[in-house]
Order: C-alpha cells, then sequence, then structure tokens
C-alpha cells in the first residue's frame, strides 16, 4: 500500500513520455497571462483556471490508472497517498505530501515543496489574490469526480504569496456510488 | 586604572603620549561615521579604507538603448553621475557594436571589457544575443578579467530568470526584487577571493 506507492511513483515516471519542465512553466505562463489579458478581473482567472483544470482533470484521471496500474483504494487515506505520490509524480514530477488530517478521515492537505509551475514567477502587485495554480485544484477536482468521489479543494498556502510551500486542502464532501443507468431485474 | 595616584599620573603622561601617536594614525571620517584605524593600512589614503573591489553600479539597458535596471550601490550622492557615466558608456558599445575588432578570438563576443576608465572609475560591459546590455562600474583599481567575467555570467543568469517571469513584459523595467536580491548578492560577492 503506502510503501509500494513511491516507489510505483518513481518507476511510473521512467517510463512516461516527459517534457522539458522550462517549455511546461513558460506556456503554463502563458496561459494564465493570456487569461488575464481576456478577462480582466482576477477572480473570474482563478475560476476559469478551476474550470480548465477541471476539463483536464476528467480526462487525465484515465491516463493515469492506465499508465499506474494502481489497484482500487480501500479508503479516501488511500486515495490522497496515491494522488501525492503517484500522480503528482507522474505528471510534474514532483511528489507531494500528505499531512493534517482531519478526525473523520474526510480531509486532507497536500503539501508541494517544489511546484514546476512557479519557477521564475513573481505575482505583480495587481494581481495578488491571484491563485496561479488553481489549474491543480482543478485537475484534482474533476479527476476524483471521476471516480466517484465529490471533493472540494481550496488553497491554503502558496509559494507566490510568501509562504514556503504550496499547500492544497482537499476535502471529500461525499462519495457518490456508481449508477447504472439501467435496474438489473427485468 | 585603580594604582595609586602618582603612578597613575606617569601613566597618565605615558598614555597621552602613546595616544597621541595614535590619533596621528587615525583620522575623522566625514559624516560623522565612526573612526576607522588605519594601523594596518599605512600610508593609504582614507578613500582605499574602504572594500577595494566595490562595484558602485550596475545597469541593464534594452536593445533600444531603453534602460531597464539600473541599481547604484554607494551611499553617495552622484548617483546621477554614475548614470551618466552608464549613459555614455552606451556610445562606446554602440562603436564596438558597429566597427567589431577582427582581431583576437571572436568566440565570446558577448564580454566587451574595459569600456572606458575615467577619473577612479572603470566601466565593463557585456553584450547578450538579444542586443540587451549589461553595464557595470566599479571603482576598483586592478580588477581580474576573470572575476568580471564571472559577474558577468551570474549577472546574465539571473537576468534569464528574471526574463522567464510572465508578468514581466519584455522592453519595460524589470521590478523583480528577487532580481534585485539575486543582483545584490553577486555584487557582495564580487571579487570575493581579494577582498581585503
Amino acid at each position: 500500500m503506502a510503501p509500494l506507492a513511491p516507489r510505483t511513483g518513481d518507476a511510473v515516471f521512467a517510463n512516461v513520455e516527459r517534457v522539458n519542465a522550462e517549455l511546461f512553466t513558460l506556456t503554463y505562463g502563458a496561459i494564465v497571462r493570456q487569461l488575464l489579458t481576456d478577462l480582466e478581473e482576477v477572480e473570474e482567472v482563478n475560476k476559469q483556471l478551476d474550470q480548465m483544470g477541471y476539463n483536464i482533470g476528467v480526462r487525465l484521471i484515465d491516463e493515469f490508472l492506465a499508465k499506474s496500474n494502481v489497484s482500487r483504494c480501500i479508503d479516501f487515506r488511500e486515495t490522497a497517498d496515491v494522488i501525492a505520490k503517484v500522480g503528482f509524480k507522474m505528471f510534474l514530477g514532483v511528489t507531494a505530501s500528505v499531512t493534517n488530517w482531519d478526525p473523520e478521515g474526510t480531509s486532507c492537505s497536500l503539501v508541494l515543496e517544489d511546484n514546476p509551475l512557479v519557477d521564475f514567477v513573481e505575482l505583480p502587485d495587481t494581481c495578488q489574490g491571484l491563485y496561479y495554480c488553481n489549474i491543480l485544484s482543478g485537475v484534482i477536482r474533476g479527476a476524483l469526480e471521476m471516480v466517484s468521489m465529490k471533493t472540494e479543494v481550496t488553497w491554503v498556502r502558496d509559494m507566490l504569496h510568501g509562504d514556503d510551500a504550496c499547500e492544497l486542502r482537499v476535502k471529500l464532501l461525499k462519495q457518490v456510488p456508481e449508477e447504472y443507468p439501467y435496474k438489473d431485474d427485468d | 586604572m585603580q594604582q595609586s595616584p602618582a603612578r597613575s599620573e606617569a601613566r597618565y603622561s605615558v598614555g597621552i603620549g602613546v595616544a597621541d601617536s595614535l590619533l596621528a594614525l587615525f583620522r575623522p571620517r566625514t559624516k560623522g561615521k565612526a573612526w576607522i584605524p588605519e594601523l594596518r593600512l599605512r600610508g593609504r589614503p582614507a578613500a582605499a579604507a574602504f572594500a577595494t573591489k566595490m562595484i558602485v553600479c550596475v545597469a541593464v539597458v534594452g536593445h533600444q538603448n531603453n534602460p531597464l535596471y539600473l541599481q547604484s550601490f554607494t551611499e553617495a550622492d552622484d548617483a546621477l553621475k554614475l548614470h551618466h557615466i552608464i549613459h555614455c558608456s552606451l556610445d562606446v558599445i554602440d562603436e564596438r557594436i558597429n566597427n567589431p575588432k577582427k582581431s583576437g578570438p571572436t568566440l565570446n563576443e558577448a564580454f566587451l571589457g574595459l569600456l572606458y576608465p575615467t577619473e577612479n572609475y572603470k566601466v565593463y560591459g557585456y553584450l547578450t544575443n538579444t542586443k540587451v546590455k549589461f553595464i557595470m562600474v566599479t571603482t576598483d583599481l586592478d580588477v581580474k578579467d576573470a572575476d568580471v567575467r564571472t559577474f558577468f555570467r551570474r549577472f546574465h543568469a539571473a537576468y534569464v530568470d528574471a526574463v522567464s517571469n510572465p508578468f514581466h513584459v519584455p522592453g519595460k523595467k524589470i521590478t523583480s526584487k528577487a532580481f534585485a536580491q539575486r543582483v545584490s548578492s553577486i555584487v557582495k560577492s564580487f571579487g570575493s577571493a581579494a577582498t581585503t
């Protein structure tokens, strides 16, 4: 379970195709800049990034499950571990750590010490309310929704706002059981 | 000094003699700063009591000779004079670009070298491939070429990182605080191998 995941993350990362990190960073920066120019409102940009992340997440989950061969997770704790160790490693090349579990086990924090999206970036004074990496929260939300978990993802700490790491708070709202479009009997 | 009065008197008179010779070596600084003992720097003029390898000013100038970053590192208020020196050195750079010296290796065209020495300053230039110029003014009397090249290399790296910021508009001034901090630390470590 947990001891297996870190090795799986590295092994998967070694097998997938990789792209230059600076290209990725600069492309993402260009996207955010363009959104700011088009939408002009920081809140709108945050929402749009989240929406973009959601669209990515619903497609990403299939690739993730296909490439990483992880088994079905028993509970949300295992889900969070898999996201942090295997998911982030596979797609961003960095591992996150899972901390601050609440007593019910439905809410946790994913902490990224090192975030390739924010290399070289400094927020200007006019955009202080911008959640630059909001796409990540959308990705997690979208991916988990596709495996029947409704979640809410918020930012606790952000490196661009002066903190030392990026911290995402993931809260499981409810587990939606799979619905079959037809009844089994008759 | 709790000896008997006679002895302390004698000591006191000796003390004055010693103190006089010491005072001859101490020189009061302007602006009310503390006296810096020059016992180890006998014979050197007061100005050299500062760090001898000191960069007073760095500048980044765009390809249309527009200033992108200007930072002076002295408390003296001749910052305007330094800016003027930099402005004049732009002419020298333009000359060098238009009439490239065919002699010598053309491998490292980036480093332009000593542009021109004025009074007690030396001005060095560095040209990037995008025609962005870095200019450095130093009060150093004998600066090593290798030190300057190292300085410019580090400065270039800091500049590239600052420009990679998606919120930086190319052609506008560099407003990044991280860049300013990096430049300060690069300047501080300039020639650190041989600082007094």
